[in-house]
């Protein structure tokens, strides 16, 4: 304990006081993470693996394309494919990311329906009503209307939901004080269980 | 970094400091502590009898922020809800899922989860794949999808997310409110918590999400925290409306 709280005040004051000594801790903390990176993967190959001999046909295609990158990967560094990983992200990982990211807008008109549905109250009226303002107002539509949906959704954007998220992060912020605190007294120990 | 910013630093961290030390000197009994009611952590005690009653497993994730990153007590507020259900699922034999979006979060959730079965006296029934990892931080989309793929094969009874994601929430919360799973979720950015807002009303907001021990353990240290945690919310209320005020009539 007293090991991880030495660390812990050395990083803080490094990073106010003497930024190398900081960024050299974090620096290793990176490290780590880079680790418990490659830990994960072993975590996905081996469930999948597991899943592939029950029959599993995804967890076979999940395989197949870890094992496609990784060597294309070997391939890129010994110079026999040029920017290979880069070609199949481009190719494959970007494009099925922004079906999906394209698709979030529906997922959300579709809660809020089911919402209304669920429980008829003026908070779900609001949020349903606020969504489709929203939607109006980032959607090409004839002038009149494109002017009057703008103006309304700037004012909702400016006037309700920026102050919100500053309300929410300035809580999130003060939470994170307190966490830290507890961390950095030795009063909580995530690292001791 | 300038002197003035270093000074602010260090005053609001020794101020917060000695604040924390001194509530938890006046502490009395933890359990004569009134605390606000917050849906959300009623709710999440209840998960786990579903779980026994039903006979299925409780879905957690604590999101997809690296312990070594700037998420990192976010992490760990995730990383404390699913000690609590660890804890209590050895307990009633009704093992969790888990799933993560970082690695270093899988290790720390594998932490998590055998500190319980050790707690328990159960160590053998430790099984360090319940802790799924589905993919790295920056890959949100592919999260969301390996963990909408777990919801429907694992004979899930109730989802909880509690830590750091974003919009792909709304994958998965849809997926599992489709799947009428019960829900608890919560994070600390604001483009999570309006995709979430639709699916349930137990939802952990911002700073909420970090009264998590408090609320759960009750020990005289997080409660000690969370009143610290309320007394810098009003001295930053009290700056904002001095600062408002300030302008308004000086200008």
């Amino acid at each position: 304990m007293a090991l991880a709280i030495a660390f812990g005040l050395v990083t803080l004051l490094g990073l106010l006081l003497v930024p190398e000594v900081g960024a050299t801790l974090t620096g290793w903390a990176s490290l780590l993470a880079a680790v418990a990176l490659l830990l994960g993967i072993l975590n996905l190959l081996t469930i999948h693996s597991r899943r592939v001999l029950q029959g599993n046909f995804y967890s076979l295609v999940l395989l197949f394309g870890m094992a496609a990158v990784i060597a294309l990967g070997i391939t890129d560094g010994l110079g026999l494919t040029g920017n290979g990983v880069q070609t199949i992200f481009e190719l494959v990982q970007a494009p099925l990311e922004a079906a999906m990211a394209s698709l979030l807008a529906f997922f959300l008109i579709f809660s809020g329906y089911r919402m209304l549905q669920r429980k008829r109250s003026w908070w779900s009226l609001l949020f349903v009503v606020t969504v489709i303002i929203m939607f109006l107002a980032r959607t090409p539509l004839p002038e009149v209307l494109s002017n009057l949906f703008t103006k309304v959704g700037d004012i909702v954007s400016e006037v309700v939901i920026n102050p919100g998220i500053r309300g929410i992060l300035i809580g999130v912020s003060l939470g994170i004080i307190a966490v830290s605190i507890r961390i950095l007294t030795g009063s909580e120990r995530p690292y001791d269980k | 970094m300038d002197a003035l910013t270093v000074v602010t630093a260090l005053i609001i961290i020794l101020l917060s400091a000695g604040l924390f030390f001194l509530f938890l000197r006046q502490m009395g009994d933890p359990d004569d502590v009134q605390l606000r009611p917050l849906g959300g952590y009623r709710s999440l005690k209840k998960q786990i009898g579903l779980a026994v009653e039903t006979g299925r497993h409780l879905h957690i994730t604590p999101g997809r922020a690296s312990l070594a990153g700037q998420g990192n007590p976010t992490s760990l507020a995730g990383l404390s809800i699913l000690e609590y259900f660890a804890d209590e699922a050895c307990k009633n034999d009704v093992p969790p899922v888990i799933t993560t979006g970082d690695g270093s979060l899988t290790v720390g959730a594998q932490d998590t989860l055998r500190g319980a079965y050790s707690g328990a006296g159960r160590i053998d029934a430790y099984d360090p794949s319940l802790v799924r990892f589905q993919a790295a931080e920056s890959s949100p989309l592919a999260f969301a999808a390996g963990v909408t793929d777990e919801l429907r094969d694992q004979n899930i009874s109730s989802n909880i997310m509690v830590g750091r994601f974003g919009s792909e929430a709304a994958i998965i919360t849809e997926a599992a409110d489709r799947m009428s799973f019960q829900q608890i979720l919560g994070s600390d950015d604001p483009l999570a918590l309006g995709v979430m807002v639709p699916v349930t009303e137990d939802i952990l907001i911002g700073e909420e999400l970090f009264a998590a021990p408090a609320y759960l353990r009750r020990k005289p240290v997080h409660l000690a925290s969370l009143q610290l945690q309320d007394t810098l919310r009003i001295l930053v209320c009290a700056g904002v409306f001095l600062a408002a005020f300030y302008y308004l009539v000086v200008g």
